[in-house]
């Protein structure tokens, strides 16, 4: 159906819908299917989306990361990080490549990294492909805690989140029903009050707990840290544990990131899918939104100019305008403060929704600390067996400390030392060459024969990490902006990234070295965790040097607020500046919290699809 | 040297490098034909001179009625043929190529390389994405490494102990 109660001029193909999205991915993909389920309306919702198709199968994909020879979270996906050059890309986007092998140079890292003035690099990532990001998530899906939402009132630190946990319960179960989450309540004890209605349960039960986990439960269950006790607790997570929707049950792939072979962890193509069955749902494909126009006069958005392309490497093909009565912005949070501050006009100098100037900046992840250790001869763990994790100590996200250090939750690692050296990779190499990088060599022994199979036997089941995802403060010095020197295929300009982390994470990441150690103590394990000083993420906090990783928890940048002087999005997820626009995605978190976000973006947008719904019903 | 005993040169030399038996590393029944791909990847990748050399240098010392252990280490040992040695080892425990030289990046073989790789076999695992296993096994160890790989003088997989 064609509406026509606008005063706009219909869009290149004629039509004005009721709603335009810019991502093809979860918060889209939920917004989309939300408006387009509702079937008395008939609601026409466009998606445009800058990447390629979601491919009839992932087999493809899978290929891909087969023959990558660095696997990495980016690796199924186009364009092939491994020596792309950003400046020939219609669609680029950062790589976990860049920040291993080219973050200081610009000519070859898609993100433009400004590491003067002791700034450092920001090392998470993200695709643009039909489906977006959660292609290559872990699945882990917890729920953010009543203290992460009051992280300046309770604990005088970075800024509160305008909504308070208790509008989240109902939210979170529609999250947890459409992305499947498995998990136990009688599990998630850390926290009271998580749960309403309190028989609550979550679609599936829990994934059953790693051998690793169950060893390690086995000695931590008498220790306590900071007054906490060092819980093993299985991580609710996006993965089948019985058939779901038509979707496998895990199958223990160990390639959660980045890609599950058989789609039993939930990605955003699932609610695509379901949003296009409606048939009320138009997406278009390798069309990047390069312009968000403005009607001056009224100051509502009146259209989104894009570009269209064919050839990866080709330059624009073509360039429409979509139009609708409101607009969604759903590109996560590099690309779509990127898309507000490219739409700058002579009447906008600052660009869309920026009247704040907060637009790119508070740009937050979970800055990450990874630990690696190996377990004694006599208590092997057998790792990569089963998914990448599946218990975190969660007792350590929201204590009275967090006044004096940034909180962080511990993430088990059932993957050995994949994260830190590549092994089974390295320690391989080490033992047929005599090297020693994996630090399991110390005497260079150069090994053949069934004398190498034993030692690389007696070494790699032992292996285990642990990762902190510490929490990170809005700061607007760290920030997305236009580089004024690099572009991509099609002409605009590529993000650049100033960051640095406060030393409130620093003292954080302070701390989870010394819980991890005494951690890895209490097991019994012996600790192998190494600090690079050359490395560009090296930093140090009194005296003591740290090398710091992304989690891929791309956030801020958009912030939600409840002022329009400080922040780009009121607590409906519109922009404060335009009426018919809204923003979704991890971009509004104004406090990273203490849980991974993705739960709580599918969350949000459930919010945002009720608020369009009401509107668009008035 | 023509292709079937090159080929059967090939498998004896792997054999004595990674200590795993020739009857596992080319099965007769061998529905993936990894001891193409495998065999395949030597002979494109590697100098031609040095991969007959290798070769050679393992009939040489075979034909001396020296043991396995001992040929490998002498071909290791030796410059004009270690570097090759360790590539081919490398290339049967991880499905990649590792130029002996080490000037260039090394590359994934093929799907087909990458999930033979011996080296999941040896850790008890499975290649990250591709596990044949059911739901929740994860939860409990693995059968013994005996259960994959014989002990020494052993040639067929004894069954699982616990």
């Amino acid at each position: 159906m064609q509406t026509n109660d606008s005063n706009a001029a219909p869009g290149a193909d004629g039509k004005i819908y009721d709603v335009v999205i810019v991502g093809a991915g979860v918060s889209g993909g939920i917004i989309a299917m939300e408006l387009a389920q509702q079937a008395q309306r008939n609601l026409q919702v466009l998606i445009l989306e800058a990447g390629p198709p979601i491919p009839a199968s992932r087999e493809n994909y899978l290929d891909r990361y087969y023959n990558a020879y660095y696997k990495m979270p980016e690796s199924p996906y186009p364009p092939n990080p491994a020596g792309s050059d950003p400046g020939d890309e219609n669609v680029g986007r950062a790589t976990t490549y860049d920040v291993v092998f080219n973050v200081t140079n610009p000519d070859k890292s898609y993100l433009v990294q400004d590491l003067s003035n002791g700034q450092t690099p920001f090392c998470s990532t993200y695709e643009r492909v039909g489906g977006g990001t959660l292609w290559h998530w872990l699945g882990t899906s917890l729920r953010l805690l009543p203290g992460d939402f009051e992280l300046r009132s309770k604990f005088g630190h970075g800024r509160d989140w305008p909504i308070s946990y208790t509008v989240m319960p109902p939210l979170y179960a529609r999250a947890e029903s459409e992305i499947g989450v498995a998990a136990n309540v009688a599990d998630q004890t850390y926290m009271a009050g998580l749960y309403e209605p309190k028989d609550y349960e979550y679609p599936m039960p829990g994934v059953v707990q790693s051998y690793l986990d169950k060893t390690l439960k086995s000695t931590l269950d008498n220790v306590t840290l900071y007054g906490q006790p060092m819980d093993v607790t299985p991580t609710p997570a996006a993965r089948n544990t019985i058939p779901y929707e038509d979707r496998r049950v895990c199958a223990g792939n160990s390639s959660c990131i980045p890609i599950c072979p058989i789609q039993a962890k939930y990605d955003a193509t699932v609610t695509i899918n379901k949003a296009l069955d409606t048939g009320n749902v138009t997406i278009l494909y390798q069309s990047v939104a390069s312009q968000v126009k403005v009607d001056p006069v009224s100051g509502e958005v009146s259209g989104i100019e894009y570009l269209t392309w064919k050839d990866p490497h080709g330059g624009a093909t073509g360039k429409g305008t979509a139009v609708g009565k409101f607009y969604v912005l759903a590109a996560h949070a590099i690309e779509t403060p990127r898309l507000l501050l490219l739409s700058a006009t002579a009447e906008l100098p600052n660009g869309v929704a920026n009247s704040s100037d907060q637009v790119g900046r508070n740009l937050m992840d979970h800055p990450l600390y990874l630990s690696w250790a190996l377990m004694p001869s006599d208590k092997p763990i057998y790792p990569l067996r089963g998914p990448i994790s599946t218990s975190g100590i969660e007792t350590l996200r929201d204590t009275m400390f967090r006044k004096e250090w940034a909180a962080f939750r511990i993430e088990i690692g059932n993957e050995a030392w994949n994260f830190p050296i590549t092994d089974p990779y390295q320690t391989t190499q080490d033992y047929i060459d005599g090297t020693n990088v994996s630090q399991l060599n110390p005497n260079g022994l150069k090994l053949h024969g069934k004398a190498l199979i034993a030692q690389l036997n007696g070494l790699l089941i032992r292996e285990f990490r642990m990762a902190n995802l510490v929490e990170q403060e809005a700061d607007p010095e760290s920030r997305v902006s236009l580089s004024p020197t690099h572009k991509d295929r099609l002409g605009l300009p590529r993000p650049q990234i100033n960051y640095r982390l406060s030393e409130y994470t620093r003292q954080g990441f302070k701390k989870a070295r010394e819980v991890n150690s005494a951690i890895y103590k209490a097991v019994g394990a012996t600790e192998y965790t190494k600090t690079d000083p050359t490395k560009p993420t090296y930093f140090e906090v009194d005296g003591e040097g740290f090398n710091y990783y992304g989690a891929g928890h791309i956030m801020g940048t958009t912030i939600m607020g409840s002022s329009k002087h400080d922040s780009v999005v009121d607590p409906t997820s519109r922009t404060w500046d335009h009426d018919n626009l809204y923003i979704v995605g991890s971009g509004t978190f104004p406090a990273t919290g203490t849980g991974n976000p993705t739960l709580t973006i599918a969350a949000l947008a459930f919010g945002t699809a009720d608020t369009l719904w009401k509107r668009l019903s008035d | 040297m023509d292709e079937t005993q090159s080929k059967a040169t090939f498998v004896a030399l792997s054999q004595a490098l990674t200590g795993i038996p020739g009857s596992l590393l080319a099965p007769s029944l061998d529905p993936t034909k990894i001891l193409d791909t495998v065999y395949n990847a030597f002979v494109t990748n590697a100098d031609p001179c040095a991969a007959q050399l290798i070769l050679e240098s393992f009939q040489a010392l075979k034909s001396k009625g020296l043991s396995d252990d001992e040929i490998a280490t002498a071909i290791i040992a030796d410059p004009a043929t270690g570097p090759l040695a360790a590539s081919i080892t490398k290339l049967w425990l991880l499905g990649n190529w590792y130029p002996p030289s080490g000037s260039a990046t090394p590359t994934v073989v093929s799907s087909n390389a990458y999930i033979e790789g011996w080296v999941w076999k040896i850790m008890q695992a499975h290649p990250m994405g591709y596990s044949m296993l059911e739901y929740g096994y994860w939860a409990e160890p693995p059968p013994p490494l005996s259960a994959i790989l014989p002990p020494s003088g052993e040639t067929v997989p004894q069954s699982s102990r616990s």
